[in-house]
């Protein structure tokens, strides 16, 4: 929500701290002003207002309440309703008539006629105000009554008198009944939805927006100004299903007092008769068949400062709710307080500590150690053998992985997706895998690994319900030479096993080419269905585990190996790969002589170089002993992509380094 | 079990168990929840009535269901504090490490999919006082010692009073969770008698704490399944 610094000053006749002392106040004992924007010689507040104080802060009037609150000032005059016209107040000609048929929807209704009015473009200082908390200025009348809003917090509409027919009433709408939009969009209106009505149909939905027929426009003479108070949850539903929401219908479906009404109703008023010199006041009617009754509410101050942990001194806490404008009954032990109608936020006791607390400064309560307890000995098991696994297949050569849980395909169907390809909960953690083993494979010679082995652990979800999974996956690069995938999923399924005491059997064809991991005679598992991946039900197998042993090395181990402390970067450029392989006389051993010259040489676009062969080789005849040494070396820049040129012009320096010693030859 | 260590843990997984550690010298327990959840156990139960404005705070993905009962992507982890008291018997300390879903766009600080870390301790005598303490033990256990804890008001349907709690850390204030002290409504609503029990919650996000602690610039990194951040770790 957006305040005007200059605005919130009309509530005071002392200065305001400057903006940003002001804001920082706001921040520490209200809520938080997200960002402070200078606008010519105003400051405009982006404040974070959330529902429990929407009740009475969406304004520039209830923004001065806490900021009176917070500084102990007193408000001026502005913050109260003065009577705009002397003789307005209740004077019924008895041509209005007005019915409310839904009094649970509608807790009060007050309009007033104002008569010859004109209708023509604001002063520059109202259309400079909307703009700066991003309104668009419409007409003299449309503004007044947006800028009363926007200061008091009470949404407001007007009717061309004019244009309506007969009696008003407010109603729920009939079955497919329809309305025309100030915007020209016409509406269909289901049953839920609370209209004001003449007897030729609906004139506006509730709090929510006028319609078409009976505008305010540049013909328009005569008006009736709207200031009710309809239910909240009501408008709530009826613009959600609409699709309207809008700065009426927030205010309204975070619930304000009725009392507001008139509030909003003398000001706007006032404005109107300013802006529009020769205007008169003509008529008001009030609905207001039961007034909204202030709360009582009775606290002993020992239970405030039990709840903040701190010793508040009664005086002081009787201070600070004066400075909310609750008034005070000092009994003996208790105090008995009356809540301004604003705050319906204020129910009961229990709302009572974050006032007092908010205003003193939640910074200064102290700290207080928890009662000692014992180290608990109620192990998680979940928890306890999840963290097992890990480490058990981190140990086997194998990384952690996470995954979106909401995926394109599942058994579970997402009702508003956020995007067509994320409309379902996964039912599988292997569909995901499948897909990281492909992108870690493409970035191997960079990872400098020889193959790609991961896991995850997650939830997935079924038409059964949800359990834990754990997929294991293995991926060769084309060439790998050693075992397959498949032989290679037996091993670390036999390695992880053989660390847990588990009945789980491997019903398996003997090439390990797929098979089922039963316990009893449940199947909670598939292997190399996909080759190179197991999946299975891991609640299943914890489930069958003993109770975690709180000696277990698995307990007091940390997990990982924590070879980093903070995160390096990953280029977003391609790398590019290059093999050299030299011949040094005499036997295996000199690799890292061969490394030091390649590094020197390469410098640091030079990421990763991997030794992948070495060979001895003796000549028959002059029974030299010579010995290769092949490395990769893996080359990438943060910044750009790398040219074969340039990776060509290092190459060649290498090579003649390695060439230029005594005995090397770069094959 | 003494071969080296040649794979790694996420970095998730390893602040999950980093704060279980500093947790469990405090006698805390780890309890647990579904990810699909039910209406009433995301929201009713935590004093979120449907039709009322709090339950903007939160975007949710609904979730197709056969029965009357409408299930939703848990939001939070604070459903379990709700089953676990259904089921316990106060005095209570629990944290909930678990998934939760937002149904926003994604940016480098927003994934539709993250790490909470749910706190709940329900005994006699319990203050925000407390609550400044434990706070300040968690965020020293995984920060270091030259951390400082404040607290600012705010609001949370099943906490009053609610409040964020700031880290001073480096030079800067950061804001790390949220939290409160339990609001009758919750005891009410898990069966637990408001008048005789009291007790805080409080609720972070375990991929902002990796992200800080490891300097690790877009959250998207943590779920992208990229061996080229999960092997730094």
């Amino acid at each position: 929500m957006l305040i005007s610094y200059k605005t919130l000053q009309k509530f005071f006749d002392e200065p305001l701290p400057e903006a940003e002392t002001l804001s920082e106040l706001l921040t520490h004992h209200a809520f938080e002003v997200e960002k402070v924007t200078p606008i010519g010689d105003d400051f405009i507040f982006d404040i974070k207002v959330l529902p429990d104080r929407a009740h009475y802060a969406l304004s520039h009037r209830g923004v001065s309440y806490e900021v009176a609150a917070i500084l102990g000032l007193k408000r001026n005059g502005e913050a109260r309703a003065k009577p705009a016209q002397a003789d307005a107040e209740n004077s019924s000609l008895g041509n209005l008539k007005i019915q409310i048929s839904e009094a649970d929807l509608c807790a009060r209704y007050m309009i007033r006629e104002i008569k010859n009015v004109t209708v023509t473009d604001s002063p520059a200082w109202l259309q400079e105000f909307l703009k700066s908390i991003d309104q668009r200025s419409i007409n003299n009348i449309v503004d007044a009554l947006n800028y009363i809003m926007f200061y008091v917090g009470q949404p407001l509409h007007a009717f061309d008198a004019d244009k309506v027919e007969g009696e008003l009433e407010i109603r729920l709408a009939k079955a497919g009944e329809r309305i025309t939009l100030l915007d020209d969009k016409e509406i269909v209106l289901n049953e839920n939805a609370l209209v004001i009505a003449d007897k030729v149909g609906p004139l506006a939905i509730a709090g929510i927006k006028g319609g078409k027929r009976a505008e305010v426009n540049a013909h328009t003479k005569n008006i009736l100004i709207e200031a009710a108070s309809f239910q909240a949850s009501n408008v709530r539903k009826t613009s959600t299903e609409l699709n309207l929401r809008n700065e009426s219908s927030k205010r309204f479906e975070n619930a304000i007092t009725p009392e507001l009404a008139v509030i909003g109703l003398e000001k706007v008023t006032s404005e109107i008769l300013i802006l529009s010199p020769g205007a008169e006041v003509a008529e008001t009617i009030d609905i207001y068949p039961n007034k909204a009754p202030q709360e009582k509410i009775s606290i002993n101050p020992k239970e405030i400062n039990d709840t903040l942990g701190i010793t508040i001194p009664r005086e002081e806490i009787i201070k600070i709710l004066e400075k909310l404008e609750i008034q005070i009954e000092d009994q003996e032990e208790k105090l008995l307080m009356t809540i301004p109608y604003e705050r319906l936020d204020l129910k009961s006791a229990i709302d009572i500590p974050e006032e007092v607390g908010r205003l003193y400064g939640f910074s200064k309560i102290p700290s207080e150690a928890l009662s000692k307890v014992a180290e608990s000995k109620n192990l998680n098991k979940n928890f306890y053998y999840q963290n097992s696994i890990r480490k058990i297949l981190g140990q086997a050569g194998f990384s952690e992985i996470y995954t979106p849980s909401i995926v394109n395909k599942g058994e579970i169907e997402i009702i508003n997706p956020l995007a067509s390809d994320k409309k379902s909960a996964r039912s599988n953690l292997t569909d995901n895998l499948v897909k990281s083993l492909q992108l870690n494979l493409h970035n191997i010679e960079l990872l400098g690994l020889e193959e790609i082995k991961i896991f995850e652990m997650g939830k997935v979800f079924t038409k059964n319900g949800e359990f834990t999974s754990l997929a294991i996956g293995v991926a060769h690069p084309a060439g790998f030479k050693g075992e397959s995938v498949n032989e290679e999923i037996r091993k670390v399924r036999e390695y992880l096993l053989s660390h847990l005491d588990t009945k789980i059997m491997t019903l398996c064809t003997t090439d390990d080419t797929g098979g089922l991991l039963m316990l009893e005679k449940e199947h909670i598992g598939v292997i190399n269905k996909v080759d190179g991946i197991m999946e299975l039900n891991l609640d299943k197998l914890i489930g069958d585990l003993p109770s975690p042993d709180l000696e277990s090395e698995l307990l007091s181990d940390t997990l990982g190996n924590r070879t980093s402390q903070s995160y390096s970067s990953i280029s977003i450029y391609p790398f590019v790969l290059r093999d050299i392989a030299v011949f040094v006389t005499g036997e295996k051993g000199r690799e890292e002589e061969v490394l030091e010259i390649i590094k020197k040489e390469a410098g640091a676009l030079l990421v990763r170089a991997r030794l992948f062969d070495v060979f001895t080789k003796i000549n028959k005849e002059t029974e030299e002993t010579k010995t290769s040494y092949a490395y990769r070396l893996v080359f990438q820049s943060a910044e750009r992509t790398l040219t074969d040129a340039e990776i060509n012009k290092i190459m060649d320096k290498i090579t003649t380094a390695l060439n230029a010693k005594d005995q090397w030859s770069v094959r | 079990m003494k071969e080296d260590f040649k794979g790694h843990i996420h970095p998730l997984s390893q602040v999950i168990e980093e704060l279980y550690q500093v947790f469990s010298k405090l006698g805390f327990v780890v309890a647990e929840g579904p990810e699909l959840e039910t209406e009433f156990y995301n929201f009713d139960a935590l004093n979120i009535p449907a039709d009322h404005p709090a339950r903007d705070m939160q975007d949710t993905f609904w979730v197709k269901n056969k029965e009357d009962e409408r299930l939703v992507m848990r939001t939070q982890t604070s459903p379990v504090q709700i089953r676990f008291m259904e089921k316990n018997e106060p005095p209570l300390r629990i944290i909930v490490p678990g998934k939760v879903f937002r149904n926003e766009a994604t940016d480098a600080t927003h994934e539709t999919q993250f790490f909470q870390l749910e706190g709940l301790v329900v005994d006699k005598n319990i203050s925000m006082a407390n609550l400044k303490w434990t706070m300040t033990e968690l965020f020293k256990g995984i920060f270091g010692e030259e951390v400082e804890i404040l607290f600012r008001p705010s609001y949370f349907p099943f906490t009053e009073p609610s409040l964020e709690v700031f880290m001073k850390w480096k030079g800067k204030l950061l804001e790390m969770a949220g939290a409160g002290m339990v609001h009758p409504n919750v005891f009410k609503a898990a069966g637990l008698d408001a008048q005789k029990w009291k007790g805080f919650a409080f609720g972070l996000g375990i991929d902002r704490l990796v992200m800080l602690k490891y300097d690790i610039p877009d959250v998207r990194m943590l779920y992208s399944a990229d061996l080229r951040l999960v092997n730094q770790f």
